[in-house]
């Protein structure tokens, strides 16, 4: 009896260790031929990104892979030797900071897009408010949460707390402001209805603006300010030519094009 | 890119549970039967993770192998490439992470034992390996394979860990929990349906496999404690 209770056990483990062995086997064929760039991407580019990254490969055959996150919480994954190529944040000061520690390639960095903070509103918080979108609609009883991205690890959610700031509103607003780790994050709360209000990228609050009814505006230039997207080569990547590659088709006037499109400028 | 999310998290779930099961033995048989006082200790460090915020956890292996450090130098010079950011970093921070549900299992089958026996045996002229080969592992086996089930499931359902040492790079360390964050934070149509049904039918299949063990009664000296 015990004799066949073991040999149960071991068909499980070797059947385990076998799968594991068609798993692994499997994976490395999948990604062979040119080696895939690899973009640590800050989460306003979700809507832009893969549609950019999409035609760059259909052009030149280099597969890419995107991994998302708030721009600080990338900068850091970098600082600890994650083996990105490209890094694209949502402001120079995060590369800035890893190109003079030497985690990025100081000659490889340039702004690729600007982008601006707007504030959305939801349809039903606008009608039942009667007003237009604007700071003014925030201290609203029919908005219970705004929703903003973490402001130490999002520039987005940086500059969305420095409005707040400068109209003296984060103080009397501050029991309704909920954080997203990243600015794709705050967008979900927005999407789910959870936050009736929220400060995006115009590149997030058009593609949220195609899923549910809102409306969104750029506020006034000092609220709004445009923020410059810097992107730059990591210096450890091993990938350099194929991220310098991307770099260029990022600002040549094909991709600057699509991105004026859809909620930035050059 | 789907089928890439699930073929790392199950890879990373057998592997993590399979090569647990095998550590878990000698832990179990450490606590359970050593006459050596720092086994409090031990039990306590090997069920830290239980307790321990998956951010405390990735921040220290972040740091204990971050390429700066000794270690994280010794072991980049091993993988030939630094251990986060990695399958392999990976597959360390879940074995860690999930060591306590694939030990507690066995150690609670190896306590279950009577000790009379383990006496018999030894008068029976048995050294400790025979008596752990001939009459413990058999009695410990349902204990074993929960424990492998349980180190199986929580890999699967691992978050904060994967998030802060994996770096959610597809193909290599984004799991399909990873994913199913990522599709729901991408504004796709159809959001996270995929990956959080394959996950929900993990868990299920995981705790039928559980309760089919429990069921089973363990030891065939009454029932087993769960």
């Amino acid at each position: 009896m015990f004799r066949t209770r073991l040999s149960r056990g071991t068909t499980l483990i070797v059947g385990a260790a076998l799968f594991q062995t068609l798993v692994a086997g499997g994976t490395p064929v999948a990604q062979a031929e040119e080696a895939p760039l690899h973009i640590a991407a800050a989460a306003d580019l979700m809507p832009v990104l893969p549609d950019l990254a999409r035609s760059f490969t259909k052009k030149t055959g280099i597969p890419v892979r995107i991994s998302w996150g708030a721009s600080g919480e990338e900068a850091q994954a970098i600082r600890h030797g994650a083996p990105y190529d490209l890094f694209m944040a949502a402001d120079r000061s995060f590369p800035d900071r890893l190109a003079r520690k030497g985690y990025l390639q100081k000659a490889s960095l340039k702004v690729y897009a600007k982008g601006i903070l707007v504030l959305w509103v939801s349809k039903k918080t606008l009608d039942r408010a009667h007003v237009l979108p604007g700071t003014g609609v925030l201290s609203s009883v029919s908005v219970h949460r705004i929703a903003l991205a973490n402001p130490r690890l999002a520039p987005y959610g940086r500059a969305a707390m420095g409005c707040l700031r400068s109209r003296k509103l984060s103080g009397p607003l501050h029991k309704k402001l909920v954080y997203g780790n990243s600015l794709a994050q705050a967008a979900q709360y927005l999407r789910t209805g959870a936050a009736q209000a929220g400060f995006l990228s115009e590149s997030q609050a058009m593609a949220l603006g195609r899923l549910v009814p809102g409306d969104f505006v750029a506020l006034s230039p000092h609220c709004s300010p445009w923020l410059p997207q810097e992107m730059g080569i990591v210096a450890a990547s091993k990938n350099k030519k194929s991220a310098k590659a991307f770099e260029d088709y990022l600002l040549g006037a094909k991709a600057q094009g699509y991105l004026m499109k859809h909620g930035y400028h050059g | 890119m789907f089928h890439s999310a699930l073929s790392v998290t199950v890879g990373l779930s057998l592997l993590t549970a399979t090569i647990l099961s095998v550590l878990s033995l000698p832990l179990a048989a450490w606590i359970v039967f050593s006459k050596s006082s720092w086994t409090m200790v031990g039990e306590s460090v090997l069920t830290l993770t239980l307790v321990l915020p998956p951010a405390v956890l990735g921040y220290l292996i972040l740091e204990v192998f971050s390429p700066d450090s000794l270690p994280g130098r010794a072991m980049a010079h091993l993988l030939g490439h630094p251990l986060p950011f990695s399958f392999a970093g990976l597959l360390v921070a879940s074995m860690i992470y999930s060591l306590p549900f694939a030990v507690s299992p066995v150690a609670q089958s190896f306590r279950q034992i009577p000790p009379g026996s383990l006496e018999m045996a030894r008068v029976l002229g048995a050294g400790h390996f025979t008596v752990f080969r001939k009459v413990v592992l058999p009695m410990s086996l349902s204990g074993l394979a929960t424990g492998w089930v349980l180190g199986f499931a929580h890999t699967v359902g691992e978050f904060g860990v994967v998030m802060m040492v994996g770096g959610n790079i597809p193909g290599e360390t984004r799991t399909l929990s990873l994913k199913a964050y990522d599709d729901l934070l991408s504004m796709q149509p159809n959001g996270a349906r995929d990956p959080v049904l394959l996950l929900l039918l993990f868990s299920f299949i995981s705790l039928i496999a559980l309760n089919f063990l429990r069921g089973k009664g363990g030891t065939p000296h009454g029932s087993e404690a769960s």
